[in-house]
């Protein structure tokens, strides 16, 4: 032997130990610093010089998993092709050695990095021709398994432009609480109008012939356009027990509708009251006679109301009347419910005249209320709020601190009579808000 | 005699049974015809009076049914008593009966035109009126809400189309109702239909009195009028549904591309009919090899228009996504998961993806980018793996953001692990590129011979009076391939196979005809092909890695209207 090729391998078998006792990692990471890279050190058997090679630009593995896998997989490889050498009685051949999956802290560049890869390739193909010299074929199973290569994730190598998807159209998240109900139907309000119509007294003797009237049912209704209602009906001689049996005393006016939409504010004839008879006035009987005052010009509203031709104006109106007539009946619950000596049934009696009326409207539900409830033109019958207290009027009249005028307050009134029909316990705090009012 | 006597005792018997009888039937007449002229039966009266006061009463308590039935027993037992006819037709009105009470107010009328009740009777006659105009507006209010309720119905269903049709019926019906024209706006908004949208907002907020809802939807028509900006100036990520400025190359948030709107050549491959690509590739002996027709890339037409932002395309590629199993962090894409704990995990930074892992591969690519302005992400690096191929790309640009150069750098795992590196350079005319010159190549290492081996290509773009791309041509301008020395014991006899002229230092000849072969695999001959698909910016058309022997590629192009 050649000194030289003697002196090479007492080399290579003094370096082969020295590779084999390498520790195979990189230096540790800082502590507390997360690993991004995995990868493991792999001293590769060159079986020409009979060294070892330690290669570290493996590649890089996102999990410590993945990478175990992937070294199992090489490490698996080369004892295939240790296996086939040994068979071969090629006892020299030594195993590669592979370190542990650890953090990849190695800082190679580009250029490092291919060094290691050309020498990796080398030993790769160096060993390749060792195995192909034993007459195995390029194909063969120890040939293919120098070439292991980690599988790919199929979704990372998708295509960069990719079509938009099929289903273009989103199946749209539809809830029908994104919508906005209707408020052109109110269904707080009533289905019917409150009538206010007493029933009239009936004895048992009183019994005249019928006679069958000349006029027909139309021309027998009053024609509250162009004159002022007739006086009131007789009171039967012989009133039941009842209050409400009573038939009520006629107004003591009745606005006038002017032609078209006017209406009168002027009503006539004034009743001229005694106070003697006013103390004998139950609170039924001032509420009644109230009420049908009341009514009486709401009626003449609605009259009026018919000659507007605008179809949304005249719903308004009528909107609007059906939303009085509701506080007129509230009204006469609240007279009927706080007796004679309260305030409100005193005002009630007091009301003998249109100013009075409107005096004790004003008092209730605020001053400017008045054009609105003794409209000079029907449309001037619709009451408009302000929207927060239309929205909680039942919370502005409830409210003490202090947020809401008096004036407020008073409207929000109004549309609680307009809009409910209060239970008796609401009637009873209702009477307080209004003695209040009127204190 | 006693005969004549018998007849005449038995007529004598006779008269006196006559004049008994009389006696006897008189005062019964007299009694008949008392009962005559006698007031009503005490009963009768009774039963009115008590029937008069049970209405009362029954109405006193609201109970009108049962008061008109009172009522009509008094009526029965006294017709037509106009009292009674005139409580009949209230306690009716009450209970609501609003026609049987006109029955009765008409029948008063008739009998009794100038009645006590007669002013009472107007007034019940006006609240008829009343109450029958009242039933008419709560009628239409019925069908209204009818309406109404039809069309949340159908929006529910997702009908949006005919909820729509439903909204606008009601608008036309009620047309100061806000809440009709709000649904609609709402509708056409779920519709995509933005600018509508905006315009019916609009609306409602005249219509709505509320001040604060009003501000609510102000704030909505804000929002969607920058939508509405949006979808002029914004393109969505056709993979992620990344919102990006219309012009940007990348999506910078999971580095899809490149959707350069503005170029003609990624303009070239539109679904629409007329329009068409093909694709001939040639020999280097000049034989013509195949026909491909490519695939159209861009349903409407565009990239912009294809990509253009609208919510509704956003969400429909999210949503598809998602149903892959991707996950979003808000519009952000964040990775991939299974059942089976697989998982692809994107490493977002606070500007764009900085990474890519895989827990199944392990796979990690990394991305570097800078900023380009206007919220375009430009790639400094990317890895990119394609057909399993991984490759390493770096790009830079000129002064006005363009790619001027990209580099890309792969060890060829599908044939004999050469570390590969190839450049391409892009030239420009004005806005539009005229060519790209791409050369690549590599070094083998010394137990192969060291081979060596470079080659160039040429891509040229020709465009019409429109400045439309009409043909797009690669050319492989030169291809090399030598050994420096001789490959190393069998490697040498498999070399000597692939080549069997090969010299040392002595390029291999016709290496433009058989390709660059590396090594066999059995029968398989492994090779090193012009493979410019990392070089997937510059081109759709012509981003393939080249047969062997492949070294011209001509792509045509049709376009609607064009001779």
């Amino acid at each position: 032997m050649h000194p030289s090729r003697f002196l090479l391998a007492a080399f290579c078998l003094a370096a082969a130990p020295l590779a084999a006792q390498q520790p195979l990692v990189c230096p540790a990471p800082g502590a507390g610093r997360a690993c991004d890279v995995y990868h493991f050190h792999q001293a590769m058997y060159r079986p020409d010089t009979k060294q070892f090679s330690e290669i570290s630009a493996t590649t890089q593995f996102a999990t410590q998993a993945s990478c175990e896998r992937a070294r199992e997989v090489r490490v698996a490889a080369n004892a295939k092709t240790v296996e086939y050498f040994t068979r071969v009685k090629q006892q020299q051949y030594a195993t590669d050695r592979f370190g542990p999956c650890h953090c990849d802290m190695t800082a190679m560049t580009d250029a490092q990095r291919a060094v290691q890869l050309r020498t990796a390739e080398e030993i790769r193909l160096r060993v390749r021709e060792r195995l192909l010299d034993h007459r195995l074929t390029s194909d063969s199973e120890y040939v293919r398994a120098l070439d292991v290569d980690p599988p790919v994730t199929p979704l990372l190598g998708a295509p960069r432009l990719v079509p938009l998807p099929q289903s273009a159209a989103p199946a749209v998240a539809t809830v029908a609480d994104d919508l906005k109900p209707t408020r052109s139907i109110d269904t707080s309000k009533p289905a019917v109008a409150a009538l206010d119509l007493p029933l009239v007294e009936i004895t048992a003797d009183a019994t005249p012939a019928p006679v069958q009237s000349n006029g027909t049912p139309a021309e027998a209704t009053v024609d509250v356009g162009s004159t002022p209602a007739p006086p009131p009906a007789e009171l039967p001689a012989e009133p039941l027990a009842e209050p409400l049996a009573e038939p009520p005393a006629e107004p003591p006016a009745e606005p006038i509708v002017e032609p078209e939409t006017r209406v009168s504010a002027e009503p006539v004839p004034e009743p001229a009251p005694g106070p003697s008879e006013e103390e004998l006035l139950s609170a039924q009987e001032t509420a009644e006679r109230f009420i049908s005052y009341e009514t009486q010009r709401i009626q003449n509203v609605l009259r009026a109301a018919n000659a507007i031709a605008d179809e949304s104006v005249t719903s308004r109106i009528f909107e609007a009347c059906q939303q009085r007539v509701n506080v007129l009946s509230n009204l006469r619950l609240l007279i009927e419910g706080s007796g004679m000596r309260s305030r409100l049934a005193a005002a009630a009696g007091d009301a003998i005249d249109e100013s009075r009326h409107l005096a004790l409207i004003a008092k209730l539900f605020g001053d400017d209320i008045t054009p609105h409830w003794a409209p000079q033109d029907a449309k001037d019958v619709i009451v408009d709020a302000d929207p927060e207290i239309a929205s909680e009027p039942d919370q502005v009249l409830r409210d003490t601190s202090g947020k809401y005028t008096t004036q407020e307050k008073k409207r929000a009134l109004y549309l609680v009579l307009a809009r409910t029909q209060p239970t008796e316990e609401q009637r009873l705090w209702l009477s307080t808000v209004v003695e209040g009012f009127l204190r | 005699m006693k005969a004549e006597g018998r007849r005449q005792k038995a007529e004598v018997r006779t008269n006196w049974l006559r004049v008994i009888s009389y006696f006897c039937l008189l005062p019964s007449a007299f009694c008949l015809h008392l009962s005559a002229q006698e007031p009503p039966t005490p009963t009768a009266n009774e039963e009115f009076q008590r029937s008069v006061f049970f209405g009362k009463k029954f109405a006193d308590l609201g109970e009108y049914a049962s008061a008109y039935e009172q009522f009509a027993k008094a009526d029965a037992a006294k017709p037509d008593q106009p009292a009674v006819l005139y409580n009949m037709a209230v306690v009716l009105a009450r209970a609501g009966r609003y026609s049987e009470a006109q029955v009765k107010v008409d029948r008063y009328l008739q009998f009794f035109a100038s009645g006590a009740e007669k002013s009472l009777v107007a007034k019940l006659q006006l609240e008829l009126e009343f109450q029958r105009e009242l039933q008419k507006m709560r009628q239409a209010d019925q069908e209204y809400a009818d309406l109404f309720n039809r069309a949340k119905f159908l929006y529910g269903r997702g009908e949006l189309a005919n909820a729509l049709q439903l909204f606008q019926q009601a608008e036309r019906q009620r047309g100061n109702d806000p809440a009709a024209v709000y649904n609609q706006a709402v509708v056409l908004e779920k519709q995509g239909e933005v600018a509508k949208a905006v315009e019916r907002y609009r609306r409602y907020a005249e219509l709505e009195p509320d001040v604060e809802k009003k501000s609510s939807v102000d704030q909505r028509v804000f929002a969607l009028q920058r939508e509405l900006e949006e979808m002029r100036t914004k393109i969505v990520c056709s993979f992620c549904g990344h919102k990006l400025p219309a012009g940007t190359t990348w999506c910078h948030r999971c580095w899809h591309g490149p959707y350069l709107t503005k170029s003609a050549v990624w303009n070239t491959r539109a679904c629409v009919d007329g329009a068409n690509a093909t694709r001939a590739t040639y020999f280097a002996d000049a034989r013509f090899n195949k026909n491909d027709v490519l695939p159209c890339l861009f349903k409407d037409g565009t990239v912009l228009d294809t990509l253009r932002y609208t919510p509704a395309r956003q969400r429909g590629i999210q949503d598809a996504r998602k149903a892959e199993g991707w996950t979003y962090a808000g519009e952000v894409i964040q990775g991939w998961g299974d059942r089976q704990g697989n998982q692809i995990r994107y490493v977002q930074g606070s500007d764009y993806l900085e990474r890519a892992t895989s827990n199944m591969g392990g796979e990690v690519l990394a991305y570097g980018a800078h900023d380009g302005g206007g919220g375009v992400w430009l790639l400094d690096r990317e890895d990119l793996v394609v057909d399993a191929q991984r490759y390493t790309n770096r790009y830079t640009y000129d002064a006005a953001e363009r790619i001027a150069r990209q580099q890309s750098d792969y060890q060829n795992t599908a044939a004999c692990n050469h570390l590969i590196s190839a450049t391409a350079d892009y030239a420009y005319d004005k806005d539009t590129l005229v060519a790209v010159n791409v050369k690549g190549g590599y070094e083998g290492v010394m137990a192969e011979g060291s081979p060596k081996t470079e080659w160039q290509a040429a891509v040229a773009y020709t465009y019409d009076e429109h400045g439309r791309v009409v043909k797009e041509e690669l050319a492989v301008t030169s291809f090399a391939k030598t050994y420096a020395r001789k490959p190393h014991g069998k490697l040498r006899d498999e070399v000597n196979r692939l080549y069997p002229g090969m010299r040392v230092n002595r390029p291999i000849e016709n290496i433009q005809r058989g390709g660059d072969v590396c090594a066999t695999a059995g029968n398989t001959l492994l090779s090193n092909s012009i493979d410019l698909r990392p070089f997937y910016v510059f081109s759709p058309n012509l981003a393939i890695a080249l047969q062997n022997g492949v070294t011209r590629a001509v792509v045509s192009f049709a376009y609607p209207g064009a001779p």
